[in-house]
């Protein structure tokens, strides 16, 4: 009898939370109106950028400065509209993207992959979920669907997402609710060569050691290429040897946990070394860290408010080839071309952009 | 929710049957009945063959909604009934505000908007079962300052789906039967089948109940809920176990 109340209690409910295998793979999307693929290149020019799901610099209440919850469909595409500019400005041939909504309620339930998919020179789209809960209570957030994607002029051919432990320190209900970050591991055939991406999102609030376990596994799944190989994305950690890593000014006024007087550990920072030490870095490490807090500043990437200018560097690429005309796009001006963009406006986090040597 | 049962127990004098109220057919409680859960609408019978009906349960504190039923023929047999609506939502919708079911951007405005129903019922009654098909329009009203999207609710969303999605065409049908256990039903299931056809659909549920009367005035009724719902990123199917412990008299 207790079995069948039970059962009635939970067995006929709908799961909110959609979970996924330890390793799954997911649809490739392809432009069906591209015309012949552009030739390899002999060097690739590789973006990462954090899009933060197209808010631009709306303060919504969980970055603690502001109480928006849900855009409109014109706030999600005039944001569209400036991220697509500086994409087709830079004009990447690979772009790593993170905080990627497909069908959110907070986004207008625009789908930002097809979106640039479509109306960019990109060719093909694999985006892979993080974060797919039929409705989250707070504030009425909603649906969310969000996730990672990596678009590329040319064909993928593989699309896999690796599963990262939640952190433990938040309680079960949180835990029900919140996002599964992963791993996307994405593979283009770059006319014959095969190309490796491991695009990455880790842990970014958590202070139980989660943040490293993640890193070690992206730098475990980055090892698995023998070849040729781009791991990066928005690590969620500042450079070992950063001078400031505390009381930034961006923190919130408020006291939301994670944005909130924040912090870096040296444990955290040490997570990097690795990657650091088995690849070249589009920044290299020597570079950053012969800096004083003025020059470190110029490669920072990331503010959660929109009135102060980028605090902390977060957002990375590492490969085995060798990486030139590197640059952070932190304001209009900035990179090769100089961007007309204002980076600032577009999302909480810039966009990194390097050139990377082919073999 | 004691003394009123209690109460409802002492008032009791006379020999309605307790499972059967109407519920989406072309027939009345009766005049000087009444029936309500704790999520099954509120059903007064106000006359010989008109009904009132305070709609959508516990949601009725989110979004008022009132509706009236005038059977037009029909006693067993084949009936007829016509039934309109109102609903004032926006009033529960500020009390949502910020309680995590809407959202508490202080952009988002719900204010001025009501929406409106009417329904065209017809179906057969025997001595153990009931069938009601009814078609219902729906059509909302919202002010000028209304900037709420869809909640992406389902228990919520059928409330205010004509306010978010637009105009809605809303067919149903309900077979109950009520199996005689000695001399009266004690039992009665219902299969409940309703489709909304519009702008933001087709969106479905399909809802399953088993009701028992524990005496002539008290009802525990308990089943399942599946909806399927039209999401921009494709069809979405939910389900949820029901349970309701429901008064008659």
């Amino acid at each position: 009898m207790r079995a069948l109340v039970l059962l009635f209690l939970f067995g006929g409910c709908t799961k909110l939370p959609t979970t996924w295998n330890e390793v799954e793979d997911f649809p490739i999307l392809e432009d069906k109106d591209h015309g012949a693929l552009p030739p390899v290149p002999d060097n690739l020019r590789v973006m990462t950028w954090n899009l933060k799901f197209g808010g631009g610099r709306i303060d919504f209440f969980f970055d603690g400065h502001g109480e928006r919850v849900h855009m409109t469909e014109k706030e999600v595409e005039d944001n569209l509209q400036g991220i697509l500019a500086l994409i087709d400005e830079q004009d990447p041939d690979i772009l790593m993207a993170q905080e990627v909504d497909v069908a959110s309620a907070r986004s207008a339930y625009v789908d930002m992959a097809q979106e640039i998919l479509d109306r960019t020179d990109f060719n093909y789209a694999a985006w892979v979920p993080a974060w797919q809960v039929d409705f989250i209570p707070q504030d009425g957030l909603g649906p969310v669907k969000m996730g990672q994607t990596v678009f590329s002029k040319w064909p993928i051919t593989r699309n896999t997402r690796a599963d990262l432990p939640q952190s433990e320190e938040s309680s079960a209900v949180v835990n029900y609710f919140w996002l599964h970050r992963c791993i996307q591991i994405v593979e283009i055939d770059l006319e014959g060569t095969p190309l490796g991406i491991v695009n990455n999102h880790p842990a970014a609030y958590a202070l139980d050691g989660t943040k490293q376990k993640h890193l070690k596994r992206i730098f475990d799944e980055t090892q698995r290429f023998d070849g040729l190989v781009i791991s990066g994305g928005d690590f969620n950690v500042i450079p070992p040897g950063s001078l400031i890593t505390e009381d930034f000014a961006d923190s919130a006024p408020a006291n939301v946990p994670g944005v909130s007087d924040v912090f870096y550990t040296e444990d955290e920072m040490a997570s990097l070394e690795p990657f650091y030490e088995a690849y070249n870095a589009a920044v290299p490490i020597d570079d950053y860290q012969g800096l004083d807090a003025a020059g470190q500043a110029e490669y920072f990437s990331h503010s959660i408010s929109g009135d102060v200018f980028w605090v902390v560097k977060l957002d990375y690429l590492f490969s085995p080839q060798t990486w030139f005309e590197a640059h952070t796009l932190q304001k209009p001006g900035d990179g090769n071309p100089p961007t007309a963009s204002d980076p600032m406006s577009l999302s909480d986090h810039a966009p990194v952009v390097a050139v990377l040597e082919l073999p | 929710m004691i003394a009123l049962l209690l109460a409802s127990l002492a008032l009791a004098n006379d020999e309605i049957t307790p499972l059967r109220t109407g519920s989406h057919t072309p027939f009345v409680i009766g005049s000087g009945h009444a029936a309500a859960g704790v999520l099954r609408p509120i059903t007064l019978g106000v006359g010989e063959h008109t009904d009132l009906r305070a709609k959508n349960g516990i949601l009725t504190l989110f979004s008022p909604h009132i509706q009236v039923k005038q059977q037009l023929t029909g006693g067993d047999g084949i009936g007829f009934a016509v039934r309109g609506g109102l609903g004032i939502p926006m009033g529960g919708l500020f009390l949502l505000n910020g309680a995590g079911f809407t959202s508490s951007d202080p952009t988002v405005k719900t204010g001025g908007a009501f929406t409106a129903d009417a329904a065209l019922l017809t179906g057969y009654r025997s001595d153990v079962f009931d069938i009601g098909l009814s078609v219902e329009g729906r059509f909302g009203v919202r002010g000028s300052s209304w900037t709420l999207q869809d909640p992406g609710m389902f228990l919520l969303d059928p409330a205010l789906a004509p306010l978010t999605h637009g105009p809605q065409i809303r067919p149903r049908l309900i077979v109950e039967v009520f199996p005689k256990i000695g001399e009266r039903p004690l039992l009665g299931l219902t299969a409940d089948w309703m489709t909304q056809i519009g702008s933001g659909g087709p969106d479905s549920s399909l809802r399953m109940l088993a009701s028992y009367a524990i005496s002539r005035r008290v009802v525990l009724a308990a089943g399942e809920v599946i909806a399927t719902e039209t999401r921009p990123d494709g069809n979405k199917t939910f389900a949820s176990p029901i349970a309701d412990l429901q008064l008659r008299w």
